[in-house]
């Protein structure tokens, strides 16, 4: 594979897993706020 | 002043300042006096802030301890692999005392659940600081070695040094990081110019509370930052620890760290209400916040011009 | 192309790019960074709000942002140009260069959609995000995510010259 192919991957794949863990802590905050 | 008196003053705070720090948490939780509780995160969270230089002049010590006649390179080597464990976990430590500092600040109660895993994490960092810091005195004091025994085990799961074969064996790695540490600044930078803009004046009609929702996302960012930069160092140390630019980059990302304290949990910056003006202070604060985090983006720019990396 | 490649061995381009000077080369990329710092980033942020993401920020102040978001691209692509200049000979053959540029275009064009299909609207709070909107939203952040990994990917991929950074 590429290092074009790799380096997307791998950034794809980071940024989700950030993207999951900030709209979770999200969706908490909005389970306890009013 | 040296890195060497640098990191024999630094290293008190992961060791002592936890163990005060837990017993700041213990304390609260036993008198059930909240505000003690609440003072207790903040501490873990400058705690966590202060250990990165600590860690950070360990890394030069070590560089510079090798070189001399006399001390073993593996004992070194075993006080770094302690102490990144250390410094993972009271990073951790930080983290979710931050989090929960951010929640506490939002419902005005605290997280049972959050202190639970923070106890815990401190538990398990002051463990790991304390093996850590008897593998340092190891280093060069023989004397508090009774005759006859062994040395303290270091870590046997993480070595620096396998992290740093990592990097360099595979190839992909480092241009990961690289584009992955600038998406992080820009998250970062992005929540950061929103919260200290409104500061000084843009959006007023809309509540820093409201603003304040978006922080986990700047913390998100630096995660990401830290993480890869902390991968770099341990890939290259010479790159950075006679880099002038890397310790003005810390420098000003521990100042940077402090404002987001302070945004995230004092009363002066949350109670900044829709249509308000904010106080000259805070105004004074958000300017420095701002020139701070450009300050670290300069020192990081300047890496390769005003040091010696690459 | 020539003249971009004449420009590059002009006087001014052989100072930023060798002067050594820190008000050179190194204050441009300080620039271009800053910049799209600026632009990824506020765009970002107002990408993640329309997403859903801290709900109780009102839509219609966020339009506030739009000239500075404008004004800090301005930068970076002032900035880009230079950087572009003082390197052409290797960037323009750089078929990862060429990449960037698209994924900026883009998102700027992304932008200017949300601005006119859904910051336009006077009254955006009044009813719930469109679907349109978030999935404007959520291209407008693939589209800055790949920018950027592509203008890092610039020092390793293709044709890639002496100049540091």
């Amino acid at each position: 594979m590429g290092l074009a192919t790799t380096v997307s991957i791998v950034v794809i794949c980071v940024m989700v897993v950030v993207g999951a863990i900030g709209y979770v802590i999200d969706r908490h905050a909005s389970k306890l706020e009013p | 002043m040296n890195a060497p008196h640098l990191h024999l003053i630094l290293n008190h705070v992961p060791t002592i300042g936890s163990a005060i720090a837990l017993g700041l948490l213990l304390l609260g939780l036993l008198r059930r006096q909240e505000a003690l509780t609440r003072v207790s995160l903040e501490v873990f969270y400058v705690i966590a802030l202060i250990t990165l230089p600590a860690y950070l002049s360990g890394v030069a010590t070590g560089m510079e301890l090798e070189q001399m006649p006399d001390v073993s390179v593996e004992a070194i080597q075993k006080h770094h692999d302690g102490a990144l464990v250390g410094f993972v976990l009271m990073l951790l430590t930080g983290l979710t005392s931050w989090l929960g500092l951010w929640q506490w600040r939002r419902v005005n109660r605290p997280s049972g659940i959050n202190i639970g895993i923070v106890l815990v994490l401190s538990l398990l960092t002051l463990t790991t600081m304390a093996g850590t810091a008897t593998m340092g005195g190891e280093i060069r004091h023989p004397e508090m070695m009774p005759e006859g025994s062994a040395p303290t085990a270091g870590p046997t799961w993480i070595h620096a040094a396998s992290i740093q074969s990592l990097v360099t064996d595979n190839t992909w790695i480092w241009p990961s990081l690289e584009a992955l540490h600038f998406v992080g600044l820009w998250l970062l930078f992005g929540v950061v110019l929103l919260v200290n803009l409104r500061m000084l004046g843009m959006m007023k009609s809309v509540p820093f509370s409201a603003l304040h929702r978006l922080l986990p996302w700047a913390v998100l960012g630096l995660g990401i930052n830290v993480l890869s930069g902390m991968m770099w160092v341990i890939a290259t140390p010479e790159q950075y620890m006679s880099n002038v630019s890397f310790f003005w980059k810390m420098g000003f990302l521990l100042l940077a760290g402090l404002n987001l304290l302070y945004v995230t949990a004092f009363d002066e910056a949350w109670q900044v209400g829709a249509n308000e003006d904010a106080s000259f202070g805070n105004k004074a604060i958000a300017f420095g916040a701002l020139a701070s985090w450009v300050c670290v983006m300069y020192f990081g720019r300047m890496l390769p011009f005003l040091g010696n990396a690459f | 192309m020539d003249f971009i490649i004449q420009l590059q061995h002009s006087a001014v381009m052989d100072w930023v790019r060798e002067s050594g000077s820190l008000l050179g080369y190194p204050a441009i990329l300080f620039l271009h960074t800053i910049g799209l710092a600026t632009v990824a980033g506020l765009n970002g942020a107002i990408d993640l709000r329309l997403l859903g993401v801290a709900s109780r920020i009102p839509l219609a102040p966020l339009t506030r942002f739009f000239p500075f978001i404008w004004a800090a691209f301005g930068v970076t692509a002032l900035s880009g140009v230079t950087l572009l200049i003082a390197d052409a000979e290797t960037k323009l053959r750089s078929p990862v260069f060429y990449i960037k540029l698209v994924f900026i275009i883009l998102a700027l064009i992304n932008l200017q959609l949300l601005k006119k299909r859904v910051f336009a609207d006077p009254d955006v709070d009044a009813h719930p995000v469109t679907g349109q909107a978030r999935m404007l939203a959520l291209s407008s952040l693939v589209f800055w995510v790949a920018a950027t990994t592509a203008g890092r990917l610039m020092a390793y991929i293709g044709p890639v010259a002496g100049l540091g950074g």
